[in-house]
């Protein structure tokens, strides 16, 4: 069964990714208390030939906290809207 | 040891046969140089010979990333290398940001060791214990940019250090590029690579973290800094133009051409720039070092002119109007130039300014066609057959790789009397139009030679009021008793400032933080203690860590004094105290910093004195006294 996930939905932006990877570390930092990239929940590749430089996905452990969108310098990233009461 | 901000280990690679080892970083180590540089120059001192050929199997390439690469200190992110570099036969450290930091600490490793040579092409590849020489047969004769790009397929998530052809070339005018990014080893690190078979470094992401002793307190320090930064003005400018657009916008937006004889400061009027960083902000994107919110590498696309098309990746162009037809194609003859040097691996500012040199001693007939193979003239077609020769070591090409000190010894008839340079590098500043401030002061006593980014402060820009000079000094760190006699109502000592530049930016790549301006104001001494402290949990006082920086500056000239470098090398060059013809019809001469007096090369005595004063060194040699070594506990050690 799929884990419920905490918060709103992340929507991604690759266009915009300077990739800076402070997603990554913010990430890390929270599940593991340090700063692991291969760790993280959201992860940030570099591309070859490809329109945008680099490319965001997020693995089964993202829970939708927004750690991520919260700290991206870029707006690479964003959490959706609550919905209207 | 505790690993608390450091990964905790040193890698060593023989190339010759192929063995790696580790050994635990030693925290005695830690305690007395800090990091990043401060330990590359021990282990340098340590285990590189003096008398090592710098293309021999006997020279070594040392990295380091300093304890503050890797985390989300804002632009914390990059690597040293220590080397003796092919331009000078130097031992010099260079520092260049991206993510190699990073992607090595994650493996286990805050320094790397590179022994020997390959027996053949070799692409070094670490990510946790493995640790492998992977095969480079297929990659040899690629530029760097293919480099990458073939690595980055196999290997990502990576950081990549390759070299292009210049560097297989033992071109010693060269410089590596860390991810089509952030540049590394000015003077021949390439070549040095080259000569050991070594066509890339590549980190991949290990499976270790960075762990911080206090998190909140560490995090609290963070969100304050990045919150500060990311409210600067000068932010939304610098994601629009980039480090180009910054440069380009700068005083160094006008650099003397005719071998450092003639300067045109309108060859771009405001006008015009103001069109071509708007171009700039339309064609590049920006990329950013990891952990930095102040991206400013440059992606970009070529949309009009005779380059319309191209793509490319640079850290800094400078625009230059190269005789194009018009401003759209000036621009694109301008990243095709950054373009070539960058995938070929050449160094912009050593390349550029001998070329200059060459054409200058042409036109003046002490050099010949016969000498050249070609027409030299200071325009867009011979600077790209130059770079083209230069790169492969073909015809003349083959005199100007060797850099200016042997290319001016190999063509004789007095063509080193025109060779400007401070032990053997090319400078990238003008005294006579910015004054005798704090970087071309730098420059002369580096131990490196003329280097980019020696030292820092607000004396690199001309026309800084006393007060700014007392104010910063205080954030660099320089003692309170200090700053009373460097500064007064209406002035400041160059020299004894210059000292503290220099442990200033000592510092900075002793931790693994970014040199640039966008990054290094928003920094005080007291939080990069603070900082320390809670991230490695070692207790250090703001005195300590410029003591640490303050050896590593010191190693560093005693580690060039046994190659016999000392004051007689820290000298300005002729072309300082010879009027600069301006296109305006001026002359510009050497003034101090405040342009009341103008100088002789006896005046720059009085600053090199005070420099050599202040630093507690021998003012006849210019070097380190026993006191200084005693009081900077180096005596039984170096």
């Amino acid at each position: 069964m799929e884990k419920k996930k905490k918060g709103r939905p992340i929507i991604a932006d690759a266009s915009k990714c300077a990739g800076c990877l402070i997603c990554e570390l913010r990430c890390s930092l929270r599940f593991e208390k340090e700063f692991n990239p291969s760790k993280a929940a959201i992860k940030i590749r570099r591309l070859v030939g490809a329109e945008n430089e680099y490319e965001i996905s997020f693995t089964e452990k993202c829970d939708n906290c927004g750690i991520c969108a919260r700290y991206c310098p870029y707006e690479a990233l964003a959490q959706e809207e609550k919905a209207a009461a | 040891m505790s690993t608390y901000g450091f990964a905790g280990k040193i890698l060593y690679v023989d190339l010759t046969n192929g063995e790696t080892r580790t050994e635990p970083l030693d925290p005695q180590l830690v305690k007395k140089y800090i990091g990043g540089r401060g330990i590359n120059h021990k282990l340098a001192h340590d285990l590189l010979p003096a008398d090592a050929d710098p293309l021999s199997p006997e020279n070594l390439i040392i990295l380091g990333a300093g304890p503050f690469s890797g985390t989300v200190i804002p632009g914390c992110t990059e690597l040293v290398a220590t080397t003796k570099f092919p331009i000078n036969n130097a031992f010099a450290t260079a520092s260049g940001a991206g993510k190699f930091s990073l992607m090595l600490k994650t493996s286990g490793y805050d320094h790397v060791v590179i022994s020997g040579k390959a027996e053949k092409p070799v692409y070094l590849k670490i990510c946790d214990d493995d640790v492998e020489l992977c095969d480079a047969s297929d990659l040899w004769g690629q530029d760097s940019y293919d480099t990458t790009d073939e690595l980055r397929k196999r290997h990502e998530p990576c950081s990549i250090i390759p070299i292009g052809q210049a560097g297989e070339n033992l071109v010693k005018i060269t410089v590596a590029l860390m991810d089509k990014g952030g540049t590394l080893g000015s003077g021949g690190l390439p070549a040095v690579m080259g000569s050991k078979n070594l066509k890339a470094m590549v980190a991949v992401e290990g499976s270790r973290g960075i762990k911080i002793k206090d998190r909140k307190g560490f995090m609290k320090i963070v969100e304050g800094l990045l919150e500060r930064m990311m409210k600067w003005r000068g932010r939304e400018f610098l994601l629009q133009a980039g480090f180009s657009g910054e440069v380009s916008a700068s005083q160094f937006a006008s650099f003397p051409y005719d071998n450092w004889t003639k300067i045109d400061f309108n060859e771009i009027s405001q006008e015009e720039r103001n069109y071509l960083l708007k171009l700039h902000a339309k064609s590049a994107k920006m990329l950013a070092c990891p952990g930095c919110p102040m991206a400013d590498k440059e992606r970009i696309r070529v949309t009009e002119g005779r380059y319309a098309g191209l793509e490319s990746y640079v850290s800094g162009m400078l625009f230059k109007k190269y005789g194009a037809r018009d401003l759209a194609d000036a621009y694109g003859m301008t990243v095709k130039y950054s373009d070539a040097l960058n995938r070929y691996g050449l160094c912009e500012i050593n390349f550029d300014f001998l070329l200059s040199q060459m054409v200058h001693v042409y036109n003046k007939g002490l050099i010949t066609k016969e000498d050249t193979g070609m027409e030299l003239k200071e325009d867009f077609d011979t600077l790209m057959k130059m770079v083209e020769m230069t790169a492969h070591r073909q015809g003349f090409g083959d005199i100007l790789a060797d850099g200016i000190v042997e290319a001016s010894r190999r063509l004789g008839k007095g063509v080193d009397e025109y060779a400007v340079h401070i032990k053997g590098r090319s400078p990238h500043v003008e005294p006579r139009v910015i004054g005798l401030g704090t970087m071309p002061l730098t420059q002369l006593t580096d131990p490196r030679g003329a280097f980019p980014a020696g030292g820092g402060g607000p004396g690199y820009v001309p026309g800084k009021e006393p007060s700014q000079f007392a104010r910063h000094g205080e954030r660099m760190g320089i003692p309170e008793e200090a700053i009373k006699r460097i500064v007064s109502e209406d002035s400041w000592n160059v020299g004894r400032f210059t000292r503290y530049s220099q442990d200033w930016y000592s510092l900075w790549d002793c931790l693994g933080m970014c040199l640039r301006a966008p990054i290094n104001r928003f920094f005080h001494i007291k939080t990069i203690a603070e900082l320390y402290t809670s991230l490695t949990g070692i207790e250090i006082s703001p005195v300590e860590l410029m003591k640490g920086a303050e050896r590593a500056w010191n190693v560093h000239r005693l580690l060039n004094a046994k190659l016999g470098f000392d004051r007689k090398d820290d000298r300005p060059p002729d072309i300082w105290f010879i009027p600069l013809e301006g296109a305006d019809g001026q002359k510009y001469h050497l003034y101090d910093y405040y342009r009341k007096n103008r100088l002789t090369r006896e005046d720059l005595d009085g600053p090199l004195d005070d420099y050599y004063d202040e630093r507690g060194w021998n003012k006849k040699t210019g070097l380190p006294t026993p006191e200084k070594l005693e009081e900077l506990d180096l005596k039984d050690s170096i």
